[in-house]
C-alpha cells in the first residue's frame, strides 16, 4: 500500500479532521469572537476539502486501499457532502448568534460528523462503513440536542439517539452474519464469493444477514416502517442540523447504500427486489400522505424528505452492476434534493426567526416583505413538487426514465402518483405567502444575514441553472462512472 | 455434548431478541439503553463464534471496534439523558410528547 498516495487521497478529510480539532482547542483558548473564527475555520476547511475532491475527480484516479475504494463516485460522493455541509455552516452562524449559543464545539462536531460521511462513502469494507454510520451519527446525536436548554431539543436528541443506536445494532448484527457465512467484510471479495455462498449450506444465515443490514441501512435513510424518529427528530433539532441530518446525512447514507446494494441485492434475486419494492411504495405514499397533514413547515419538510428517500428507492430493486442508468439517476436525483431542500431550511431557519418552530403562517406576508426570499422558496417547492424546468423535475424525469427502461413500471406510477399529491402540500406554503397578510409583522423587523442569503441565493442559481441545463450535471455524475 | 457454532449463534440471537423486545416493551430511556447494549453484545458474541469457527483474526478486531463504538455511544447517549433530566425530571419516554403531529 503506497502510503502517500493514501495520504494525497484522503487530504480533504484530513484538512477537515485538523480543522475539527483546531476548532475544539480554540474553544478552550479563546474567550471572545471564538464563534465566527471557529466558524471561519470550518468554512474554509470544507471549502477546501470540495476544491481538493473536485481535484481528484478531474485527475480521475481510481485505486483500492486496504479497506477504502477511491473512484469519481468516491469523489462526487464528497463534493456532495462538503457542499451540503458548507450550507449548514453557513446557516448555523445567525442561528446561534441569535441565541447566544455561539460554542466552538458545533462546529467541531459538524466537521467530525462530515469526516464519518467521507469514510462511509469511501468504505469498501463492512467494518469501515459501520464505523463511519457511527462516526457521522454520533456526532448528530449531539448535534440534534444542541439546544439543551430546551425540552424540544432534548426530545428530539434522545428519539434520535435511542432509534439510531437500536439500527446499528441491527447493521452489526447483520455485518456479523455476512462475515460468518463469506468469510470476508470486504465488499469486492464478498462480490466474488457470492455464488458459492448462495449455493452453499450457509446460504440462509446470509440472506438473513443481508436483511439485517437493510433493515439498518432503512432507519438510517428514514424509509418505512422505520421511519417514526425521523419527523421528531428534524423537528426539535436547531434547524441548520435539521437540514444536515435531511441533506448531509441522507445523501451520505445513499451513497453507501448504493455500494453495498449493488454487489448484495443483485446476487440476492427476486424476494429482495419484491421487499424493496414494497419499501419504496411504503416509503413514498406514508411520507407523503403524512405531510399533508402538517401545518408545521419543519415537519413538514421532515416527512417530505422520508418520500424522496421513497423516491430514490424506485431504482433499487432493478439495481444491478449492469445498470448505470439507474446508479446515475438516483445519484442525480440526491444531489437535486440536496440543493432544494437546504435552500428549503434556509428559509425555514429565517422564518422561525427567534421562534422555535416555524409553521406555514410564518411565512404570510414574506412576499411582500421579501420578495426575493419568497420566490427563491417557491422555487425550491416547485422543484421538490417536480415541475419544470426545475432541477428537481428533470431529477424525477431521470430517475424514473432509468426505472421504466428496467421494467419497474408499476413503482414509477405509484411515484408520479404519490408527488401528484405532493403538490398539495407544497404549494401551500406558496400561495400563503403571496396572498395572505402577514399577521404580527414578525418578518417585517427582520433583515436576512449575508450568509443565509448566501445559501439561499447558491440554491437558487444550482436549481435553474442545472434547471435549464441539466446536461451538464448528467455529465458530471454520467462520467463518474459506477 | 460438543458446543458448537449453532449453540454460540443460538445464544447470540437469543440474546439480541431479548434486547430488541427491551427497547420495544420498556419506556425507561435508561433501560431502553442498556438493552441496545445487550443487542450490541449479542453481536460481539456472534462476531466471536464466527471467528472461532472460521480460524479469522478479522471478526475478533471487529469486537474491538464494537466495543468502542459503544462506549462512544454511552457517552453521548448518557449525555442527553441528563441533559433532558434537568428540564424535567424524568427518564420515562412516556412523558416526552411535546414534539407531535
Amino acid at each position: 500500500m503506497n502510503w502517500f498516495q493514501f495520504l494525497g487521497l484522503t487530504l480533504p478529510w484530513l484538512i477537515v479532521l485538523g480543522a475539527s480539532l483546531t476548532v475544539l482547542f480554540l474553544g478552550t483558548l479563546m474567550k471572545r469572537g471564538a464563534h465566527a473564527v471557529s466558524m471561519a475555520i470550518s468554512l474554509l476547511s470544507l471549502v477546501a476539502a470540495l476544491f481538493l475532491s473536485w481535484q481528484h475527480w478531474v485527475a480521475d484516479v481510481t485505486v483500492s486501499m486496504g479497506m477504502m475504494s477511491f473512484g469519481r463516485m468516491t469523489f462526487l460522493g464528497w463534493m456532495v457532502i462538503a457542499i451540503a455541509s458548507i450550507f449548514t455552516v453557513l446557516l448555523s452562524h445567525d442561528y446561534l448568534a441569535r441565541r447566544k449559543l455561539g460554542h466552538p464545539e458545533y462546529y467541531s462536531l459538524i466537521l467530525l460528523s462530515t469526516v464519518g460521511m467521507a469514510s462511509l462513502i469511501a468504505g469498501s469494507h463492512l467494518m469501515l462503513i459501520f464505523l463511519g454510520i457511527e462516526v457521522m451519527s454520533i456526532a448528530v446525536y449531539a448535534l440534534a440536542g444542541f439546544l439543551r436548554h430546551r425540552l424540544s431539543g432534548n426530545e428530539a436528541a434522545l428519539k434520535y439517539f435511542l432509534t439510531g443506536a437500536f439500527a446499528s445494532a441491527f447493521l452489526l448484527l447483520g455485518i456479523a452474519f455476512i462475515f460468518g457465512t463469506t468469510k470476508t467484510m470486504d465488499l469486492t471479495v464478498l462480490a466474488e464469493q457470492l455464488p458459492t455462498v448462495l449455493s452453499g449450506d450457509m446460504a440462509s444465515w446470509f440472506l438473513f444477514g443481508v436483511a439485517m443490514v437493510l433493515i439498518g441501512f432503512a432507519f438510517k435513510i428514514a424509509a418505512v416502517p422505520f421511519h417514526a424518529w425521523a419527523p421528531d427528530a428534524y423537528d426539535g433539532a436547531p434547524t441548520p442540523i435539521t437540514q444536515f441530518m435531511a441533506t448531509a446525512v441522507k445523501a451520505a447514507a445513499f451513497f453507501a447504500l448504493l455500494r453495498v446494494a449493488s454487489p448484495l441485492v443483485v446476487a440476492v434475486g427476486p424476494g429482495w427486489a419484491k421487499t424493496l419494492w414494497l419499501l419504496s411504495a411504503a416509503t413514498m405514499i406514508i411520507g407523503n400522505l403524512a405531510a399533508l397533514m402538517q401545518d408545521n413547515l419543519k415537519r413538514m419538510l421532515a416527512y417530505s424528505s422520508i418520500a424522496h428517500a421513497g423516491y430514490a428507492l424506485v431504482a433499487f430493486p432493478t439495481l444491478s452492476t449492469q445498470t448505470p442508468e439507474l446508479v446515475h439517476g438516483v445519484i442525480f436525483y440526491l444531489i437535486a434534493y440536496t440543493f432544494m431542500t437546504a435552500g428549503s431550511f434556509a428559509i425555514v431557519a429565517f422564518a422561525q426567526g427567534q421562534g422555535e418552530s416555524a409553521d406555514v403562517s410564518h411565512v404570510a406576508g414574506l412576499a411582500k416583505r421579501h420578495p426575493w426570499m419568497a420566490a427563491s422558496f417557491t422555487i425550491f417547492l416547485l422543484s421538490l413538487t417536480g415541475f419544470p424546468p426545475t432541477l428537481g423535475f428533470f431529477g424525477k424525469y431521470f430517475l424514473f426514465s432509468g426505472a421504466i427502461k428496467n421494467g419497474s413500471i408499476g413503482l414509477v406510477v405509484l411515484a408520479l402518483l404519490s408527488s401528484a399529491v405532493s403538490a398539495y402540500y407544497y404549494l401551500r406554503p406558496i400561495v400563503v405567502m403571496y396572498f395572505h397578510e402577514s399577521r404580527e409583522g414578525v418578518l417585517e423587523r427582520t433583515s436576512p444575514a449575508t450568509s443565509l442569503v448566501a445559501v439561499v441565493t447558491i440554491a437558487f442559481l444550482a436549481i435553474l441553472y442545472f434547471g435549464i441545463f441539466p446536461s451538464d450535471l448528467l455529465a458530471i455524475v454520467q462520467r463518474s462512472g459506477m | 455434548m460438543t458446543i458448537t457454532l449453532q449453540h454460540y449463534l443460538f445464544l447470540s440471537l437469543v440474546m439480541f431478541t431479548i434486547g430488541m423486545v427491551g427497547v420495544v416493551v420498556r419506556r425507561n430511556a435508561l433501560i431502553i439503553f442498556m438493552s441496545i447494549e445487550l443487542m450490541l453484545n449479542a453481536v460481539n458474541i456472534a462476531f466471536l463464534a464466527f471467528s472461532r469457527w472460521s480460524g479469522l483474526m478479522e471478526g475478533q478486531v471487529a469486537v474491538f471496534f464494537v466495543l468502542a463504538v459503544a462506549a462512544a455511544e454511552a457517552g453521548v447517549g448518557l449525555g442527553i439523558i441528563v441533559a433532558l433530566y434537568r428540564n424535567k425530571p424524568t427518564v420515562y419516554v412516556d412523558d416526552l410528547r411535546l414534539l407531535r403531529g
